[in-house]
């Protein structure tokens, strides 16, 4: 028996730092489409269902847009879809999972999809399904602490799933957003061993194996959503997972699913003029001539000279209407050339000479006299007769 | 540029009119309306009013008598002498003659002034009054215009003078265009952008990015609150639902407990009815033993009371007749002291009546010895009355004589004797002494000492031949006086007839023995009254009245009480036996006294007997009834209830029924004890109230989830989460925008400010040379005063300046602050200094036009002025003053012109010369004028002028002029030597090729120029540079070196091309040795 494991879609995710509306939307129904991307892999891989591992609204309080958006992207995958909320979309009195709206869409659209909102076991046909929903944002209490004593009345053969979500020893996606890191933490290592067959874990957007017995996976986000933060964490896919009944380990193979590029190379110095250019072969290495499907987050550092500066500028703006997004931490220093500095100070100008001089003076101690210098070369270029 | 001569005609009010004008001070003087103005503006007119014209610039010159307006004037400028001769009109015309060139007409003519006199093309057309207005206006102080200001007009010199001091302060360039466009930009976008006080102006680019950050921000704050509402909300319905199935299941849990309770409640009511009437039965019991046991009881009582009664029956008996045989003692030993009592009684009576006799008799004697006494006393009274009575009718006789008539009397008599003395006073006494002849008067004769007082006329006869006729005075008074006697006389003869005397002495003898009677009676009359004092008449009846009363006292006695009385005869033996009777009397009433208490003490013990007898009786009969009374009510009673046994029986058998209904009764409240009642009571109330409480908690918490759920549907069209961190990242975009467009914004400021600082530094310098000048200028009117000129914005002419008297900072007063007179003369030293700067490039001298330019100049300022005016000349300028005060100029050394008053006519051939008759010399020829025709002082102050910078550089250079720069006269230091010195260079200028590059003043001839060999080289250059320590000032530098401006700079910028020297940074700027590491161990020690 074969079923896909993916966790925390985030639909709704409003990647308010991008400025650029367009792109905003861009990348939301980017999120939605590598939903609807599942299809394909259920049917190539004959999966009997999905688990979805909480997350998947990106908020407790969605707008009805977004929840019929879901739905109907859950209702195309063909195959019956099981959920437990995490803590961005937690359940509970009032959540949304109890609103009328997302009932009847639900009903309409995917009629497949079964939300798990209490923590008892869900018999399959060929599974039996162990959900621990969250149902508050913040969960004092472990949420797999029902699974510490083996429910009774669990059907022999049947694999047993356990469907979880929430921080464990390591991996936490709360310490990306510095939460409360002691909310909705799981331990492992208190369920009985040899009780359960599979963990399926949502919450940390990477995917990784995180415990071998009972084996324990997160799935990550099948789209990612941020820049990636070191080796270990590697979003963009979904588990497939193949199990042969109660007692037996399952087989887990990750499929990559990513569609968007988040790059965020290492820092950049920056010289002189060749440094730039070097820049600029990176970039187009790195980007190609893809628009709108990646982001770019770059950390500049060093000292050109104003023209360069210029120059630097153009280049980032290019890249900048190219990309869904470009973070720039802009730390290269402006430093004039000799011929720059000649150009203000040995002008048809005194005054500017003078002035130029001063604040060149400075420069070599002041940072605003730097700025200031570099303002008064725009403002010469921008003025000159 | 100097003036030399002029020759107006047919201009306005001047027909022909030449003046000489080549002095260093010209003082043109005459009468108002005498021309001056109209000379001055000739002057002016000739210079830069294009000749060919017709419009009102032209018209107002033509003269009233006819003719065309013509001017010539003769001129040195550029080094040669020129003359300008202009006819103005339509078809005016322009000849210059330019010495050693060939002479140019119309406007070649105008064009070559123009050029010679550095000014723009010749004032023509509309525009020529403006122009004329302005032009050289720092030069040309017109009258009525004397306290405006120099810079006012200074439009055309702006160039020109910028560029000299450009030169003088050694900038090259002042301000180039990027610098202008910059600044301008700036100042705009600063103005544009920021308010006074640095925060962003309303409209502003930047205060709307503030805006739109400001709208981001309250976009922000409303959709978290939002959000923390709907999260507030999903909290709320959380709880709620919490509380409501915890409610829910409290409720039921107490349902339960309570249902389980009520049974427990049931059961004790139960036991609680049983043990009501258990108590019942007890009490009834027990009520029925009481009864039973009461009649046995009052039955025993009975019994007990009379067996009591018959038991004390005996004692009582005979107790009451002991009580009987005590009364009848207590009576026997009454009886017995009653009589005794009764006997003594009687004798004291008895005692008490003979002491009353025997006193009553003592009393009797006593009255007999007063009446007595009495009786003697009272015939001796009468013999005393009758006695007095003998001497009554004597006394009354002599009644009338008292006292009061006595004084009576002698008053009368008195008045009679006075009478008789007025009345002789007033007749006449007549006294016969003696007669020798019959005297008679009135008939009466008088005899021989017989004197007659004559109160009346009469007749007195002597003899019987004589009669004399005597009449006494004052006849009236004399009637009066006699009148008065007679009265008197009558009344006292009245009195005495009234009295029965004979006379006074008669009534006074008579008095006295009434007096006498008088006193014997009184006398007999107190030893009566003595008499009748000592034992009065009533006295004697009150003591036989007593004495009757005694009698019968004493004989007052008990017929039946015998015992004999004796009355002694003697009053104390009387006493004596009275006193003994009483005595006896004391002695009875005691036993009487004593006897009396005996009989009381044994009646009130009879008395006591009595009662206790009584009482005796009484208890024993009592007794008795008593016992009858008890009897047949315990007979009763037994009939009733039975005897002893049946009532022990009886009592015993209810006592057992009372002790069951008891134990019964007790088992049942230990059973409802152990139940807990209290408890259970106060448990079902809990429970009732819990039940209550819980219910109305549901119903709290179903009413919260229905709010929550009511707020959490009514977002569902949007998602709040989201649109917080969508408000919150466009606010933080707006910020960063806001903040990177005010860093910038600031930016542009502070380059702006660096901008104009640094044309604020080189308008400092720039001014400095002009300041230094004006400093000098403004020394002979201010010791202290400064001037500082103020620059425009765009900082590339002069605005304005003001002044500082007293040469400390801040006390700046701006131009137009000043009174007129100090504007006149603060204006002048300005004109002077620019003059001075200006002149440099027109051969180091301009004329200066002073119209009618002191009018607000007191006394002291005037001389002050003159010294100023002086100093000017001394510096190469040409000074022009016209006035109608020439007595105020006498020490002014200039070249004076008067213009006569009226208008002159056409002028003859001859008559030239005629005005200027004090000139020493004669009017130069148009054209033709030379220095030889100066007179000698004039002469000496028209050396060449010293080089402007050596009389700016120190104020004590001024002493010596030429010194440095003229050394012909140090050698020849003669008066003689300057025309000559003059001459010179006119000659050379002459031969000059045009255009010559000479930039100072042509008055200084190539000749007398240092040779280089001389004149400092690049190498004393550098060395001078070095002691003063590699660095110096141009101006120090230059001083040093000694050497002029010129030489100085040509120098100054070899050595820079060549890279040796630098410039430095300074206000007045500086130039440095090169640092060249391989040249400076060459440097010499």
């Amino acid at each position: 028996m074969k079923f896909l494991h993916t966790a925390d879609w985030q639909i709704g995710k409003p990647f308010e730092s991008i400025e650029d509306p367009a792109k905003r939307e861009r990348l939301r129904s980017a999120r939605l489409e590598s939903i609807r991307a599942l299809r394909p892999l259920v049917e190539e891989h004959g999966a009997a269902f999905v688990v979805v591992c909480g997350d998947l609204f990106d908020s407790s309080l969605p707008d009805r847009a977004t929840v019929s958006a879901l739905c109907g992207a859950v209702g195309s995958l063909g195959v019956p879809v099981y959920s437990i909320p995490g803590n961005h979309d937690f359940g509970g009195p009032g959540s949304l999972w109890e609103e009328e709206f997302f009932r009847a869409e639900r009903t309409s659209l995917a009629p497949d999809w079964q939300p798990l909102l209490a923590p008892r076991p869900h018999p399959l046909a060929d599974a039996v399904l162990l959900p621990c929903p969250l149902l508050r944002r913040h969960e004092a209490l472990d949420p797999t602490q029902w699974l510490r004593t083996v429910p009774e009345d669990l059907p022999g053969d049947l694999p047993r799933l356990v469907l979880a979500h929430g921080s464990t020893q390591g991996f936490s996606s709360e310490k990306d957003e510095n939460s409360a890191d002691a909310a909705n933490r799981i331990d492992l290592a208190h369920l009985p061993a040899g009780a359960y067959d599979y963990v399926a874990l949502g919450d940390w957007h990477g995917t990784k194996q995180v415990a071998d017995n009972p084996p324990a996976w997160y799935a990550g986000t099948p789209e990612p959503d941020r820049f990636p933060r070191g080796e270990d964490n590697r979003p963009g896919h979904v588990l497939l997972v193949e199990t042969d009944g109660h007692g037996v380990p399952p087989r887990v193979t990750p499929i990559s699913t990513a569609r968007i590029g988040w790059h965020a190379p290492d820092p950049v110095s920056l010289q002189g003029p060749e440094d730039l250019k070097a820049l600029a072969e990176t970039l187009a290495t790195l980007l190609g001539p893809r628009t709108d499907r990646d982001l770019l987050r770059l950390t500049l550092e060093g000292a050109l000279g104003l023209a360069e500066l210029d120059q630097l500028r153009d280049l980032l703006e290019t890249y900048h209407a190219r990309l869904l997004s470009l973070e720039v931490d802009q730390r290269v220093l402006p430093e004039p050339t000799e011929e720059e500095l000649h150009s203000l100070t040995g002008g048809e100008d005194p005054l500017i000479a003078r002035v130029a001089r001063t604040l060149a003076e400075e420069a070599g101690t002041d940072p605003a006299s730097r700025e200031l210098l570099r303002e008064l070369y725009l403002q010469v270029r921008a003025h000159s007769p | 540029m100097r003036l030399l001569s002029a020759r107006i005609q047919h201009y306005r009010i001047h027909e022909d009119l030449r003046v000489d004008l080549d002095a260093d001070i010209v003082l043109l003087h005459g009468p108002n309306e005498s021309g001056k103005s109209t000379l001055a503006e000739a002057l002016h007119h000739v210079l830069f009013l294009a000749a060919k014209g017709s419009g009102q610039s032209h018209q107002r010159l033509a003269s009233l008598r006819g003719g065309t307006p013509e001017v010539e004037l003769t001129l040195e400028a550029g080094g040669r002498r020129h003359t300008v001769r202009k006819r103005f009109g339509p078809s005016g015309t322009t000849v210059l003659e330019s010495e050693g060139q060939t002479a140019r007409q119309g406007n070649a003519a105008e064009e070559a002034l123009a050029q010679l006199l550095q000014v723009g093309e010749a004032a023509a057309g509309r525009s020529a009054e403006k122009i004329l207005d302005q032009r050289w206006a720092h030069l040309w102080v017109r009258q009525g215009d004397s306290h405006s200001s120099p810079t006012d007009r200074l439009e055309e010199a702006q160039g020109p003078l910028r560029e000299r001091l450009q030169d003088l302060a050694d900038i090259d360039l002042f301000q180039g265009p990027t610098d202008r466009a910059l600044l301008e930009a700036l100042a705009t976008e600063v103005r544009d952008t920021f308010k006074d006080n640095g925060q962003p102006k309303k409209n502003s680019a930047l205060q709307q990015l503030e805006d739109q950050r400001e709208a981001a921000a309250t976009a922000l704050r409303k959709r978290e609150a939002t959000l923390a509402e709907l999260r507030g909300a999903q909290e709320d319905l959380v709880q709620a639902t919490a509380d409501a199935d915890r409610h829910a299941e409290a409720e039921r849990a107490t349902a339960e407990q309570r249902k389980a309770l009520g049974k427990e409640l049931a059961r004790i009511e139960e036991l609680r009815a049983q043990l009501t009437e258990k108590d019942r039965l007890l009490n009834d019991a027990r009520q029925q033993k009481d009864a039973v046991r009461e009649k046995d009881k009052q039955i025993r009582d009975l019994e007990k009371q009379i067996g009591a009664l018959n038991e004390k029956a005996a004692p009582l008996r005979s107790k009451s007749a002991e009580r009987e045989e005590q009364a009848r003692l207590a009576n026997t030993r009454a009886a017995r002291a009653r009589r005794t009592r009764e006997s003594a009684r009687r004798r004291a009576q008895d005692c008490r009546q003979r002491a009353r006799a025997l006193a009553a008799h003592a009393e009797v004697l006593q009255l007999d010895e007063q009446i007595r006494e009495g009786e003697a006393l009272h015939r001796a009274i009468d013999e005393l009355q009758q006695e007095a009575d003998a001497l009554t009718p004597t006394l009354e006789s002599l009644q009338s004589l008292h006292d009061d008539a006595l004084a009576q009397l002698r008053g009368k008599e008195l008045r009679v004797a006075t009478a008789s003395a007025r009345l002789k006073a007033y007749g006449l006494q007549l006294s016969v002494e003696t007669a020798d002849r019959p005297l008679a008067w009135n008939g009466e004769t008088l005899a021989p000492g017989e004197t007659r007082t004559i109160t009346d006329a009469g007749e007195l006869t002597v003899g019987d031949g004589t009669r004399l006729r005597l009449a006494p005075g004052a006849a009236d008074d004399l009637q009066q006086a006699r009148e008065e006697h007679r009265r008197a006389e009558a009344d006292y003869r009245e009195e005495l007839a009234r009295l029965g005397v004979s006379d006074l002495a008669d009534a006074e003898a008579k008095g006295r023995r009434r007096a006498e009677l008088e006193r014997q009676r009184e006398e007999l009359g107190g030893r009566i009254r003595e008499k009748q004092a000592r034992f009065p008449e009533d006295a004697l009846t009150k003591a036989r009245t007593q004495r009757e009363e005694q009698v019968q006292r004493r004989e007052a006695r008990t017929p039946e009480d015998p015992p004999p009385l004796t009355f002694a005869d003697s009053l104390p033996a009387a006493r004596e036996a009275h006193e003994e009777a009483e005595r006896a009397t004391i002695e009875a009433e005691r036993e009487e006294e004593r006897t009396e208490a005996e009989a009381a003490a044994a009646d009130a013990d009879e008395e006591e007997a009595e009662r206790l007898r009584k009482a005796a009786h009484q208890e024993l009969e009592e007794q008795q009834q008593t016992l009858q009374t008890l009897t047949p009510q315990r007979d009763m009673l037994v009939k009733d209830h039975g005897d002893e046994a049946h009532r022990t029986a009886a009592i015993a058998k209810v006592e057992e029924g009372v002790r069951v209904h008891e134990r019964a009764a007790t088992a049942l409240r230990q059973q409802l004890e152990e139940l807990q009642p209290a408890v259970r009571e106060q448990e079902r109330e809990r429970l009732d109230a819990a039940l209550q409480s819980h219910r109305g908690n549901l119903d709290e918490a179903s009413r919260r989830q229905g709010i929550a759920r009511g707020q959490l549907l009514g977002h569902e069209t949007d998602d709040p989460e989201r649109e917080v961190r969508e408000a919150r990242a466009e606010y933080e975009r707006r910020a960063a925008r806001c903040e990177r467009r005010r860093a910038e914004a600031e930016r542009k400021q502070e380059l702006l400010r660096l901008l104009r600082e640094a044309r604020r530094e080189t308008t400092a310098a720039l001014s400095r040379p002009l300041e230094e000048r004006a400093v000098k200028y403004l020394r002979h009117l201010f010791p202290k005063g400064r001037i500082q000129l103020e620059w425009s914005e765009e900082g590339d002419s002069f605005k304005g300046f003001s002044l500082d008297r007293s040469g400390g900072a801040g006390s700046h007063l701006a131009f137009a602050d000043l009174s007129h007179g100090t504007r006149e003369q603060v204006g002048l030293a300005l004109r002077l200094a620019l003059a001075e700067i200006l002149a440099a490039s027109h051969d180091g001298a301009l004329p200066v036009v002073l119209d009618d330019a002191f009018t607000h100049a007191d006394r002291d300022r005037i001389e002050q002025l003159k010294n100023l005016l002086f100093t000017a000349s001394r510096e190469g300028l040409q000074i022009l003053l016209l006035t109608c005060h020439p007595e105020n100029y006498d020490q002014l050394g200039g070249r004076e012109i008067a213009l006569p008053a009226a208008p002159r006519r056409a002028p003859t051939a001859d008559a030239p010369a005629s005005p200027y008759a004090n000139d020493s010399g004669p009017p130069g020829s148009s054209g033709t004028g030379g220095p030889a025709a100066e007179s000698a002082p004039v002469a000496s102050f028209s050396s060449p002028a010293p080089a402007p910078d050596d009389a700016t550089a120190d104020p004590s250079a001024e002493a010596i002029p030429s010194a440095e720069t003229v050394p012909p006269a140090e050698t020849d230091p003669s008066a003689q030597a300057t025309p000559s010195a003059e001459a010179t260079p006119f000659a050379e200028a002459a031969s000059a090729p045009p255009g010559s590059q000479t930039p100072s003043p042509a008055a200084e001839p190539e000749s007398t120029r240092p040779s280089p060999s001389d004149g400092p080289t690049p190498e004393t250059f550098l060395s001078t540079l070095r002691q003063l320590g590699g660095q110096a000032g141009n101006q120090k530098l230059r001083t040093t070196l000694g050497c002029d401006e010129p030489t100085y700079h040509s120098l100054r910028h070899t050595l820079l091309q060549e890279g040796r020297i630098e410039t430095g940074r300074g206000r007045g700027g500086t130039v440095r040795i090169t640092h060249n590491p391989n040249q400076e161990p060459t440097e010499p020690a």
